[in-house]
């Protein structure tokens, strides 16, 4: 493999578990030592989990409006009560008569009582099947108010439990948006680079004329020709594919460029005289030698795909309503009494920069990372 | 003119008379005062004396408070060219005005009218010494301009206004009685006449809402007075196709930039509504003064600050930029401007609406497209089910701040024209059972797999609810609905649309339900009202009846029995008095509110223009005012009056 080309003089110094170790398991060593990256793994894969089951951590149905229930801010949860509790305490909504603004008062008399795990709405797990268990529930839901870790929205709804159903909308398309964007740009990229000639020709160009194209245009325009009578379910998809059918030619690119020089290498024209078809010399010899670069490519580009995402949505183009993520929740955030009034409904952006941030940091290391003998 | 100047000087002027010979100042002395803006032009004489830029008897116009002082510009905002009813709303240059609370019709351009026994002829008497804002004097030909090349014009005009109409359908007769007095001729008592001569004012962009026009000034522009070469070199110099585009613009000032007009304040320097900011300034040959002989306005100019969009502008009327406005500032901001008004400079006063509901669900009752569709929002029970099914208390707490009450469009109770409580508020008890109820009956009882109900042919029913979210949160309460109609198997979704492409499809019968505001509910009977089908623009409720209406039946489609009897409602209220038009006005609202053509929500809320932000230091703003769009709220309240205290 690759290690031809390392001047073996600079094997010396390594330990002997390095000189024998496998691939990935340098890979894995030159991770663990860029320690922010290695931080960020763990704030990812919280993201991830939360974003598989957002109904077992949120405490109420996020599409569910509450009358008198507008821009509650923030509750809180207390741990301490003359002795160990669980509670939050309830808040009083009123109108002010004369701004009619809804006013909240915490109501220190009246505690409401919490539990782990306990019983609220149904959910489904993964969609396969329903489940009435949450991380944090109302000890007696028959009874009490739900509690809004993260306040309400204007129609009252619960800001905590839509930002996790956002993270859940958000973060899928962007990972599966990236996926599409790289089986293209793997397979475009790598039948491009090993054919060359004419294949190539029109490959690059394509790409060229793709890339020449300003991108935010060519999404606002594919986003507004979407058929409105598409469920929440079929905007979701052809958003992804959309954000996907654009982002492609850069890791093609990149593909390509790899190809031209591997396919001149020793296993490649081994693999072509062992009498391996073009496909197979392509897909099982060429692309794994890649496969730590591109998942680096692919770490880094998801905070792409999220961010593009969210200004769709925040611009009204992506995802609308009744649909949730964190980009339709800044856009129900644009406004003057938001701004104003409850600035709690920001969150969200917090959430994408987190998200953000992390995946880079992941995706730096990763990068540092997926060459160890360098 | 010396005997003009002595028959007009006034109790304050000849005060000042005295005064100004008795510290010694030389010079001109005039009946009436002009403002100081003006002054240098006069002494130059590039601009007549105020005197002479007067009629020769001006309207002496109320003021609300107090008689003010020259000076200032009034801030607006404005967001783009489609925003031409901001300009409208502001000027209100009419020959009759509605009053401040909408009780009346008063003279403005018009010096005043009379009518025969029965009310079939009207003569409408302008004011001499009249002048449009060029100086050109204003005068009977004016109108007769308007009628014989505008409204006489198949091209500009292709089917005659209603209010323009005999019974059979044939132009009223308009005749020039003298230089001061048009008199027109109906075959049938017109006892809505005022009411319709007060909305034509060149509103909604329309050449269609003119009744007069500076003759002197369009001529160049229509092919009866222009050589057919020099006309279309300036159409095609414009950019434009036909002469019709041409002059349909440069028959509105604030599309023109240049024409004259009798507005209190023209556009200056060419300044056109597609400008980032459209200046109006000062007329100074505007037709009013106030009681001690100063003419109007006192403001010297209006500033329409372009935004790009409503959050932006409501943004600006927090930080204090706005002076008077309550046109696209959404009530759901009342808490904020409530809670900056010292901050910035301003006070929050409330117009409600004078009826009606400030959120309706107007149902085409015309929708082809789609003949299931179209049939399920024919279906009344349909309707009904759909009326029972919505949460008024929430959309009320959560959209309208927790004022207001849960309505039909119907007028106010206060209103003479109320049809009574049982149809105000006939089908607006959520009632799930009596929804399913009704569903099931008229056969959408098969569901898919999500729980929604199909239509009678198998299709997935889907109901598209199209919202203009210019004003008020009519998006907002969409969703709201949209998920009570879930709740009893009924999917519809909202689609946000601008409102040029919004209207196109209203226009079009492409629409099949939307969301906008029951205003009109106290002028059934002239303008264009939404409860008429002929209206233009008219609501979504039935644009193929209108276009059969229009051609004769020869296209579109017959209007129902209910529909029939509306516009026969309105058509017999046209010709009768005010006693016999009370009660038909209560009979067109117990068909409107038990046809359900369109759902009421929530109502008497000041959500659609009637939060208005006022700059502290203004003057003259009444407190209580009728808001409705055929009085042009803020025009009926006479922003020419409004001053400045400092």
């Amino acid at each position: 493999m690759s290690t031809a080309t390392t001047d073996p003089e600079e094997l010396v110094d390594f330990d002997d578990a390095v000189l024998v170790a496998p691939n990935w398991k340098l890979v894995w060593w030159r991770f663990k030592k860029h320690r922010l990256a290695f931080y960020s793994g763990f704030i990812v894969i919280l993201i991830v989990i939360i974003a598989a089951f957002p109904g077992f951590f949120s405490t109420q149905d996020p599409y569910e409006s509450a009358t008198r229930g507008s821009f509650m801010p923030p509750q809180g949860i207390h741990i301490w009560d003359k002795g160990p509790a669980f509670y939050a305490y309830a808040a009083i909504g009123k109108r002010n008569q004369t701004t009619l603004k809804m006013e909240w008062v915490v109501d220190e008399e009246t505690k409401v009582p919490l539990r782990l795990f306990g019983r609220g709405y149904e959910w489904e797990v993964l969609g396969l099947f329903k489940s009435n268990i949450h991380l944090l529930a109302l000890r007696n839901p028959d009874v009490d108010k739900p509690i809004h870790l993260l306040g309400t929205d204007r129609l009252g709804r619960d800001q905590w439990s839509r930002v996790l159903y956002g993270t859940q909308v958000s973060l899928s398309i962007g990972l599966l948006a990236v996926f599409l964007s790289t089986v293209i740009g793997i397979f475009l990229g790598g039948i491009s680079g090993y054919f060359g000639g004419l294949t190539d020709m029109i490959i690059q160009r394509m790409i060229e004329l793709l890339q020449s194209i300003p991108p935010i245009p060519i999404w606002l325009a594919l986003s507004a020709s979407l058929p409105r009578t598409w469920s929440v379910t079929q905007g979701y998809i052809a958003i992804t594919a959309i954000l996907a059918l654009i982002t492609w030619t850069g890791l093609a690119r990149e593909v390509r460029g790899r190809f031209l020089v591997l396919r001149e290498e020793d296993f490649v024209v081994a693999a072509k005289m062992s009498g391996c078809s073009r496909m197979r010399i392509v897909f099982r010899h060429m692309v794994p030698t890649l496969s730590s670069h591109i998942i680096a490519a692919v770490t880094l580009a998801i905070p792409v795909m999220i961010i593009n995402e969210t200004f769709l949505s925040f611009l009204g183009l992506g995802l609308r309503p009744p649909a949730i993520s964190w980009g339709v929740l800044l856009q129900e955030a644009q406004n003057l009494q938001s701004v104003a009034l409850a600035p709690w409904l920001m969150l969200p952006g917090v959430a994408v920069i987190v998200t953000v941030i992390a995946l880079n940091i992941l995706g730096d290391g990763l990068r540092d990372a997926a060459d160890p003998y360098h | 003119m010396t005997s003009r100047l002595k028959k007009h000087i006034t109790g304050a002027s000849s005060t000042l008379l005295v005064l100004s010979v008795g510290l010694g100042i030389a010079g001109p002395v005039y009946a009436y005062q002009g403002a100081p803006m003006l002054d240098a032009a006069v002494s130059s004489g590039a601009l007549p004396a105020v005197d002479d830029r007067l009629p020769s008897e001006p309207l002496v116009q109320d003021v609300t408070d107090a008689i003010g002082t020259y000076g200032g510009t009034l801030r607006r905002g404005f967001l783009g060219p489609s925003d031409h009813n901001n300009y409208t709303r502001v000027v209100y240059d009419a020959l009759v005005r509605h009053a401040p609370d909408g009780g009346k019709v008063v003279p403005h351009v018009a010096k005043g009218w009379t009518s025969n026994e029965d009310f079939s002829q009207w003569t409408i008497n302008l004011r001499a010494g009249m002048k449009w804002s060029d100086g050109a004097p204003l005068t009977a030909d004016d109108i007769m301009f308007w009628y014989e090349s505008i409204l006489g014009n198949a091209e500009l005009i292709p089917s005659t206004p209603l209010w323009m109409q005999n019974s059979d359908g044939s132009v009223a007769k308009v005749e020039k009685m003298s230089s001061t007095a048009v008199r027109w001729s109906f075959d049938q008592p017109n006892t809505a006449f005022l009411l319709a001569l007060a909305g034509q004012d060149g509103a909604d962009k329309s050449i269609q809402n003119l009744v007069f026009a500076p003759g002197h000034y369009l001529k160049q522009f229509h092919p009866d007075f222009t050589s057919e070469a020099d006309l279309d070199a300036k159409v095609s110099a414009a950019g434009f196709d036909v002469w019709t585009q041409l002059f349909s613009v440069e028959a509105l000032p604030h599309l023109s930039g240049n024409r004259p007009s009798t507005a209190a304040w023209v556009p200056a320097n060419g300044s056109t509504v597609a400008d980032d900011t459209f200046v109006i300034e000062r007329n100074p040959y505007y037709f009013a003064v106030d009681a001690k002989g100063n003419q109007l306005p006192y403001i010297d100019n209006v500033k329409f600050k372009f935004f790009a969009d409503k959050e932006t502008l409501n943004l600006a009327a927090v930080g204090g930029q706005i002076d008077m406005q309550g046109r696209h500032l959404a009530m759901s901001n009342f808490p904020v401007l409530m809670e900056n008004s010292d901050k910035g400079g301003y006070r929050v006063i409330t117009y409600p609406t004078f009826g009606g509901s400030d959120a309706v669900i107007v149902f085409n009752q015309t929708y082809t497209n789609d003949e299931a569709i179209g049939d399920i929002l024919r279906n009344k029970d349909f309707r009904i089910a759909l009326s029972h099914s919505i949460d008024r208390d929430a959309i009320k707490e959560l959209a309208f701040l927790g004022i207001g009450e849960a309505r039909q469009g119907v007028p106010a109770p206060f209103h003479p024209f109320y049809p009574g409580d049982e149809y105000a508020f006939k089908y607006t008890q959520m009632d799930t059972t009596i929804s399913n109820d009704l569903l099931d009956g008229i056969g959408l009882t098969e569901r898919d797999g999500d729980g929604y109900r199909l239509l009678p042919n198998g299709d997935r029913l889907d109901i598209e609810i199209s919202v203009v979210p210019a004003f008020a949160s009519w998006a907002d309460i969409g969703q709201l609905v949209v998920e009570d109609w879930a709740e009893v198997g009924v999917r519809a979704h909202i689609e946000l649309r601008e409102r040029t492409p919004h209207f196109a499809m209203r226009a079009s019968n492409d629409l099949q339900v939307e969301i906008w505001n029951e205003d009109t509910t106290g002028f059934p009977f002239s303008g264009q009202p939404n409860f008429d089908p002929r209206s233009q623009p008219s609501l979504t409720l039935a644009p193929l009846v209108g276009k059969y209406m229009r051609s004769g039946g020869n296209e579109g489609m017959a209007p129902t029995p209910e529909l029939q009897r509306i516009m026969d409602i309105i058509d017999e209220a046209k010709l009768s008095g005010r006693d016999r038009q009370v009660e038909l006005a209560q009979e067109l609202f117990k068909i409107w509110a038990d046809n359900v053509w369109e759902i009421g929500t929530v109502g008497l809320t000041p959500m659609v223009q009637g939060v208005v932000v006022v700059n502290a230091d203004l003057r003259n703003v009444s407190e209580v005012a009728g808001n409705d769009w055929p009085l042009r709220t803020p025009g009926n309240t006479r922003p020419e009056q409004f001053y400045y205290a400092k």
